[in-house]
């Protein structure tokens, strides 16, 4: 099974940030799983740790724990001093969050159709564990297929505008991807992605929308999010199907969710059963797996043989993606050594090879290139 | 410790290694670096900042390199990254200093543990002043004559409020001067300590003047702000000062308020409290000379009576 170097190594000061990077990354995921474990570190370490947390916007996640547990007054005043400011700028980012949503409610009322938040703001209307000190840019929601066109052409009459791209990438979104070109809105400058299910059909996974808002559960003015079974998989598809380097964040989001919807009786059961429905059955067993072996995730060891038997990749490429996700999860910035690089650029290199067959993938990756020299091109001559 | 105590070799050592922990604005920031000629710039400026010693903890990781292998040799150009991500464009090997400052006031403005007001700020007999303008409004330039006068400087660049207890957090970091204002400032206090001139585009230069030498002895002082003071230069203008109104000395600290989204409500309640505790005015003024007795007379009526000292006419 997958291990994490355990913290507590000192490196020799002068290598004291080159050897940062992967003593943080084995400290964090330490300080995350067990925050109060935090109020132990001496000064050096907490310092070790707070820098690693703030390059994966989980300070104020953190900041939230250690207030839980009553012990962040015990911490020296120079790391109070960095959670206070995480805890400002998460609080500022939940309001934004949670008044541009209801901006989209207010816009789309008239539709009467269900509208679905997914990820972020999700777990923020809906009051779910990952919500605390979570750091999110976009708004995304889910709309039924069939009206996506209204719900577009009612948002740009309310003020949100559609980015301006060439008609390539009009087309990569309009025929391939899951959601419609990205709006943002023209006084606040807030990105909205609409999306008409969860993952792109050109992949050949195809998840009608119908299914996933008839189980939708309702949290209050007319707004919805995921069934728990449908969340866990999004957040599994979102980051196991994409590219997982320095994605601690969203592996932590499934530990939550996991935590929490797995006290629910029939849960495992209606989890496996749509992930086999929805064609997601291989992220959601690395989901399980990984959120087991690195954030410590209860999960029923029948649930976890079960997955294994139906979705598991074979022995060899599944040792590959236990080596490409531990080195590179935790890695956020470039010079973190260990074969991080290379770990980054299979696992993006993956991430389009599961979006797309390959001819559409050889041909979207000629025209990007064709694209990008064209572009270079004219900033040239222009 | 004093920067500039480190004997020079140490210093340069410390900086390619674990890094320099410089105490600014209540904050530890840690700069490592292996570009030799800004270290000469930075000790310069920076003769008398208190070193953090040691390791411990930092607030912000700060590392000036090389844009990349190469461009160490050829086509030198500079870049900066904090916490790991560059959040400026690479900058030719000679303008490397402005990175580093640049990069302190990104620091001191994701501090969002505080309302940061975009304005100079300045204190003389335990009485604060906010100098509340945008950019290129002349009020460095009247902050660097301010300083060259006895007054202590707070920052030239920030007013960083702390919403505990209303009260100003000192910088003092160098004072930039932009283009005209560099002879108007090197002509007013030829005394002073001058980096070289920055040549960042053509006509448009910038030159640091170092803080007194007190004002950064003192910096770990808070301040308590009793005047706010709008200033507007005018070449050959008369000297005049007019009362600010309660609600226009409101939106002039709102719309130079640096965080006022993040802060949020603590952003509102600091601001207002400063409209309630201080004295507001506009000052138009055509010399250094005149804005630097106007500000006196201004600093001699709050100290006499704080409370007739708040202008009473409300219209503009």
């Amino acid at each position: 099974m997958v291990e994490v170097d355990t913290p507590g190594r000192s490196p020799a000061s002068p290598a004291r940030t080159a050897a940062s990077g992967a003593r943080g990354a084995a400290l964090l995921v330490h300080s995350m799983r067990d925050p109060a474990s935090v109020s132990r570190l001496d000064a050096e370490a907490l310092d070790v740790v707070l820098h690693a947390a703030r390059r994966h916007d989980l300070l104020a996640r953190l900041e939230h724990d250690l207030v839980g547990l009553g012990v962040l007054q015990d911490l020296p005043e120079a790391a109070r001093r960095q959670f206070a400011n995480a805890r400002v700028h998460a609080q500022a980012n939940a309001v934004t969050l949670r008044f541009e949503a209801d901006r989209v409610r207010r816009a789309l009322a008239g539709l009467g159709i269900r509208i679905v938040l997914l990820k972020g703001v999700a777990y923020l209307w809906a009051g779910l564990p990952p919500a605390r000190g979570r750091f999110s840019v976009d708004i995304d929601i889910l709309v039924p297929a069939a009206d996506v066109g209204r719900v577009e052409w009612t948002l740009v009459n309310g003020g949100w505008q559609p980015a301006e791209m060439n008609a390539y990438d009009q087309h990569y979104y309009r025929d391939w991807m899951h959601q419609i070109p990205p709006l943002t809105h023209s006084e606040r400058g807030v990105e909205l992605d609409v999306h008409h299910t969860i993952f792109p059909p050109v992949s050949g996974i195809r998840i009608a929308s119908e299914t996933l808002l008839a189980d939708a559960t309702p949290v209050g003015d007319g707004l919805w999010v995921l069934s728990p079974a449908d969340m866990v998989l999004h957040a599994a598809t979102h980051l196991f199907q994409e590219n997982p380097a320095g994605r601690l964040r969203d592996l932590l989001d499934l530990h939550d969710l996991l935590t929490l919807f797995g006290q629910q009786a029939g849960f495992w059961d209606s989890l496996t059963e749509r992930a086999r429905r929805h064609g997601l059955g291989r992220p959601l067993y690395y989901s399980l797996r990984y959120a087991a072996d690195l954030t410590g995730t209860a999960i029923p060891a029948a649930v976890l043989a079960r997955t294994e038997a139906a979705f598991a990749p074979d022995a060899v490429q599944l040792s590959v993606m236990d080596w490409l996700v531990r080195r590179a999860i935790v890695a956020r910035s470039p010079g973190q050594g260990g074969g991080g690089a290379l770990a980054r650029f299979l696992l993006f290199t993956r991430s389009h090879w599961i979006k797309m067959p390959l001819g559409v993938l050889l041909r979207h990756a000629a025209v990007k290139l064709f694209y990008r020299m064209h572009e270079r091109n004219a900033a040239k001559t222009g | 410790m004093r920067l500039g105590s480190v004997p020079e070799p140490v210093l340069r050592a410390q900086f390619r290694a674990a890094g320099v922990r410089m105490r600014l604005a209540g904050l530890c920031l840690n700069l490592r670096t292996d570009v030799p000629a800004v270290i000469g710039q930075i000790v310069q400026m920076y003769e008398d900042l208190p070193l953090e010693a040691g390791v411990g903890i930092d607030d912000y990781r700060l590392r000036l390199t090389y844009a990349s292998p190469l461009r160490r040799f050829v086509g030198r150009r500079t870049q900066i990254y904090i916490e790991g991500e560059a959040p400026f464009f690479p900058t030719p090997h000679r303008l490397a200093y402005l990175l580093v400052e640049a990069a302190l006031n990104w620091c001191i403005r994701q501090t969002v543990s505080n309302v940061i007001l975009h304005a100079a700020t300045v204190e003389r007999e335990g009485l604060a002043v906010i100098l509340p303008a945008p950019s290129s409004s002349g009020k460095s330039t009247l902050c660097a004559a301010l300083v060259t006068r006895g007054w202590r400087l707070l920052s030239d660049e920030h007013a960083v409020l702390r919403p505990a207890d209303g009260r100003l957090q000192p910088i003092a970091r160098p004072i930039s001067l932009k283009n005209e204002s560099i002879g108007l400032i090197r002509q007013w206090a030829p005394d002073g300590h001058f980096s070289p001139a920055f040549s960042w585009a053509i006509g448009e230069d910038i030159v640091y003047l170092r803080p007194p030498a007190d004002s950064i002895a003192r910096a770990t002082e808070t301040a308590r702000p009793a005047l706010i003071v709008a200033p507007a230069y005018r070449a050959g203008a008369p000297v005049t000062l007019q009362p600010l109104g309660k609600s226009e000395t409101f939106r002039l600290l709102v719309d130079n308020c640096m965080n006022y989204h993040t802060t949020q409500r603590c952003g509102f309640d600091a601001i207002a409290g400063l409209v309630d505790s201080c004295a507001a005015w506009r000052l138009s003024y055509g010399t250094l000379e005149q804005a630097v007795d106007a500000m006196e007379a201004l600093l001699a009526r709050a100290r006499m009576d704080p409370m007739t000292s708040r202008p009473t006419i409300t219209t503009a």
